[in-house]
């Protein structure tokens, strides 16, 4: 009986992660710089399930689930944010939601977009690069 | 009763002690100020004013002026009074400054220069905030100039025993202030650089305007500078100042103050630059091949081009440091960046990095163009309007200049250059964009044409910045090079290339002086309008280019006459040139009838339909418009006969639009009263000069004839008898005459002429 209650409790604590990353109202992240000589965009993307892509395709990283709901209720916080200042080199963050996408970009280095982005781009950015 | 009474008389007495010391405080300061005229700093912020002379430290001088509410106009009225300076003394500001609330006044004296000898004034609201600078201090000075410019250059080679120049720089007369046994002393000097291979110099020797003397040497270089050579990745072997640093060499010299970094192990973004970057170091001033030199060669050739071209001192016109790095965190696939990219970062970085390449995709990004991509965009931001906003219209703009400026530096080295942007770069690409050929590189050449962006897209390349720019950079291509074809909305065009000079020089006045920061393409479309009217006139051949090259890229009208006609036959008919279409707006364009011996010009519109009281067809009595008018014409009603006075034998006709509202335009036709066989054989053998004259002019007589001339005004009255012409040089005085038109009736036993002479 104790056992069944145990994992039970288990399931209930893994639904309500799941649950909460949904509750955000965040389908997914991209984020990346761009600009330049030829206007490309470097673009990494997060996705619910924690992996982080770059435009390849390929896997850079695995997030768990606690950092993903950080960082979707960081954007589900800043979904709203209107902010499209680009310089010859520029940083973004888009947030995609099921009612439509919303792209933050500013000039890097410049420190006019609002801080809550640019800190969660900074994260983001580590985490695509792995770094600590 | 009597307290209130004493209280009174106290309060009275009071006052009047009080006036009487206000009094005695105001009579003291105008005396103090009657007695010294002259303020210094320490006194400045006081009751200075503008009568007041200036004491300055050996020329130097800062005064804060902010609380005297001195208007800078008032300021530039009393500049003189305020250094003493008589009125040979003048204070001209120097254009093209970024910063409107600071005005440079650069010191003349009789109209030459005096070299060093400025002021700066700082403005707040309108009014003087500052006023400093350094000025060289002098009353009267002989200026006379008895030396060559020729002769300057030679004795300044001679002085420095030089064999082989690196360039040629002008010669400008200034006033300076040279060494004079052991004092200084203030000369008129001949001032010129000196750029040579052999010796390695780089200076300025003054020489006196009047004997040749060479005065002085001032170096430009400092010591640490030395020429190098080093073998670039695109360009071949390449010669590079560099600096000696601690027995070694670095990527940095000090005249064009450019300084060129290895980011690879950067890590943070400061204001200053990248910290963690290192110099590129070598023993020797022969480098080794290295995408390094190919930036820094690539920089000096950028800074070069647009000193040497576009009278700019790096990017700001301030001579300003300019730093570029290579594999910045940016440009590492490890740390997120983009190896396959090079960028400019604007204030308050101000400096270029890039990329090192893929090696699939690309190599390293540091072809020539590339630079001048990369540094012009910091000079956009710097343009003196507010840069232009990158995204959308105008960020295609900021794009579109610096793909010009770009392939303008590549054509000033002479290293391979074309009209393709990023040609060197790629692994397999042929190139990444092209300016004669926008669609290649998956750009419109139209506005709204094939692959054109949605400029309020911001999410696709910020409003397709880098796509919507091949407009701007066709139309530059058009402009210099000349083309025909038909655009994407199928209008056909010509356009009469005016050289890669012209269109640089009309896009660069365009960029500085016109482009607000969020201008879109019909605002580059007015301002190079301008920017041409300004440098070649709206009745020139640039202009008509200009206009025509962006109707070729889908903007504006077509201009379908332009510049000046000629219409030498003795009948014609001309027109605006639309035929069954509209003319164009902002239209310009003189047709000057002149056949050979014509005595008068009759014009017949045969139709005529322009814009009332905005599109306007001018007639003049003579062949340019400094002659009478005759009269102006709009509207649809067709104009009578005109014709020029009796013996003017040439008409300019002129067609100017405005900006908007076309009609069908107009028609007309001439003939001409040409002089009779026998006028026209005694014509050919009598000249008549100067004309107009002030009075005194010559009758160049070739005939074999015996011939009079007698004089007759616009009344027909005779105002000089029948007088006799000689072969050859006859000298005639009518200084007495009023001012106007007079005739020249010239008789001989065969043959009658009448000339206009003009009376200034």
């Amino acid at each position: 009986m104790s056992k069944i209650l145990i994992l039970v409790l288990l399931l209930l604590a893994s639904c309500k992660s799941g649950e909460q990353i949904s509750t955000t109202g965040i389908d997914e992240i991209q984020f990346g710089n761009g600009g330049g000589f030829t206007g490309k965009e470097v673009v990494f993307t997060l996705k619910e399930n924690g992996l982080i892509k770059n435009q390849n395709d390929s896997i850079v990283n695995k997030l768990n689930k606690e950092e993903v709901l950080s960082i979707f209720k960081t954007a589900s916080k800043n979904k709203n944010v209107e902010f499209v200042k680009p310089r010859n080199l520029y940083s973004f963050v888009t947030i995609f939601t099921p009612s439509g996408t919303n792209k933050i970009v500013w000039g890097i280095g410049t420190n006019l977009a609002p801080k809550d982005i640019r800190n969660l781009h900074k994260k983001l950015m580590n985490k695509a690069i792995q770094k600590k | 009763m009597k307290k209130f009474q004493l209280k009174i008389c106290l309060l009275i007495g009071l006052a009047i002690v009080s006036q009487n010391m206000t009094a005695q405080t105001n009579a003291q300061q105008s005396s103090n100020s009657t007695k010294h005229t002259v303020i210094s700093p320490k006194n400045s912020s006081g009751s200075a004013n503008l009568e007041q002379r200036i004491k300055t430290t050996n020329g130097s001088f800062f005064f804060n002026l902010k609380h005297k509410k001195i208007a800078y106009s008032t300021l530039r009225e009393k500049l003189n009074n305020f250094f003493n300076l008589n009125n040979k003394h003048e204070f001209r500001e120097v254009k093209e400054k970024s910063n409107s609330s600071k005005k440079l006044l650069q010191h003349y004296y009789k109209g030459i220069k005096v070299s060093e000898s400025v002021i700066i004034v700082h403005l707040e609201k309108n009014y003087v905030k500052t006023i400093n600078g350094r000025i060289t201090e002098f009353s009267d000075i002989n200026i006379v100039q008895n030396i060559s410019k020729d002769q300057v250059l030679e004795n300044a080679k001679e002085y420095l025993n030089v064999t082989r120049l690196i360039q040629n720089y002008p010669v400008e007369t200034v006033i300076a202030s040279v060494p004079n046994r052991e004092n200084r002393k203030i000369k008129v000097v001949q001032r010129v650089r000196i750029d040579s291979y052999t010796p390695f110099e780089m200076c300025y020797v003054l020489i006196d305007a009047n004997t040749g003397e060479v005065f002085n040497k001032i170096n430009l270089i400092a010591h640490a500078d030395v020429p190098g050579t080093g073998q670039t990745i695109y360009s071949g072997s390449q010669s590079i100042t560099c600096d000696s640093y601690q027995g070694n060499y670095r990527l940095r010299e000090n005249i064009r103050n450019i300084q060129t970094f290895d980011a690879t192990n950067a890590t943070d973004l400061t204001n200053n630059g990248f910290v963690g970057a290192t110099d590129y170091i070598n023993s020797s001033t022969i480098w080794s091949t290295s995408p390094a030199i190919d930036v820094h060669w690539g920089m000096e050739v950028t800074y070069d081009f647009y000193l040497s071209q576009l009278g700019r001192d790096s990017y700001d016109g301030n001579g300003s440091i300019i730093k570029q790095y290579l594999n910045t965190p940016f440009s590492q696939a490890s740390q997120g960046g983009d190896p396959n990219n090079a960028f400019a970062m604007e204030e308050p970085y101000n400096m270029m990095a890039y990329g090192l390449g893929d090696g699939q995709y690309m190599n390293p990004v540091v072809g020539l163009d590339v630079e001048g991509h990369e540094f012009t965009h910091l000079v956009v931001n710097k343009n003196g309007n507010g840069g232009l906003v990158y995204q959308g219209e105008s960020g295609a703009l900021n794009e579109s200049f610096a793909d010009i400026f770009g392939v303008c530096v590549e054509f000033y080295s002479g290293v391979d250059p074309d009209w393709l942007i990023g040609e060197d770069i790629f692994v397999q690409a042929p190139y990444f964009r092209s300016m004669s050929n926008p669609n290649g590189g998956q750009q419109p050449d139209t506005y709204n044409g094939n692959g054109w962006a949605d400029p309020n897209d911001l999410y696709y390349d910020n409003g397709g910045v880098h796509i919507n720019s091949g407009v701007q950079n066709y139309w530059f291509y058009l402009l210099a090079e000349g083309g025909s074809g038909t655009n994407d909305l199928g209008n056909n065009y010509s356009v009469a290339g005016i050289g890669l000079a012209n269109a640089r020089d009309i896009a660069y006045r365009n960029l500085t002086n016109y482009l607000p920061p969020s201008a879109s393409f019909i605002d580059a479309y007015n301002g190079s309008l301008q920017a041409a009217e300004d440098l070649f006139g709206s009745s020139s051949a640039e202009y008509a280019a200009v206009k025509n090259a962006w109707y070729a890229v889908g903007i504006g009208t077509k201009s379908y006459c332009s510049g000046i006609t000629y219409l030498e036959e003795q009948t014609g008919t001309f027109s605006d040139g639309s035929n069954s279409e509209e003319y164009g707006n902002l239209t310009h364009c003189t047709w000057i009838i002149t056949p050979p011996n014509a005595n008068q010009i009759t014009l017949n519109f045969t139709a005529f339909d322009t814009e009332q009281g905005y599109d306007k067809v001018l007639v003049y009595d003579g062949p340019d418009t400094s002659y009478s008018l005759l009269g102006t014409w709009s509207g649809t009603t067709i104009p009578q006969t005109i014709n020029t006075t009796d013996g003017t034998g040439a008409m300019t006709v002129v067609f100017t639009s405005d900006e908007s509202s076309t009609e069908t335009g107009w028609t007309a036709t001439y003939s001409s009263t040409i002089l009779g066989l026998d006028e026209a054989i005694l014509s050919d053998n009598l000249k008549v000069y100067p004309n107009p004259t002030n009075g005194l002019f010559t009758i160049e007589s070739n005939s074999n004839e015996n011939v009079t001339v007698e004089i007759i005004d616009l009344l027909g009255k005779k105002v000089r008898s029948a007088h006799s012409i000689s072969k050859g040089t006859n000298k005639m005085n009518i200084s007495d005459l009023n001012s106007g038109i007079y005739m020249l009736k010239f008789n001989s036993n065969q043959h009658q002429l009448i000339k206009k002479l003009i009376v200034k």
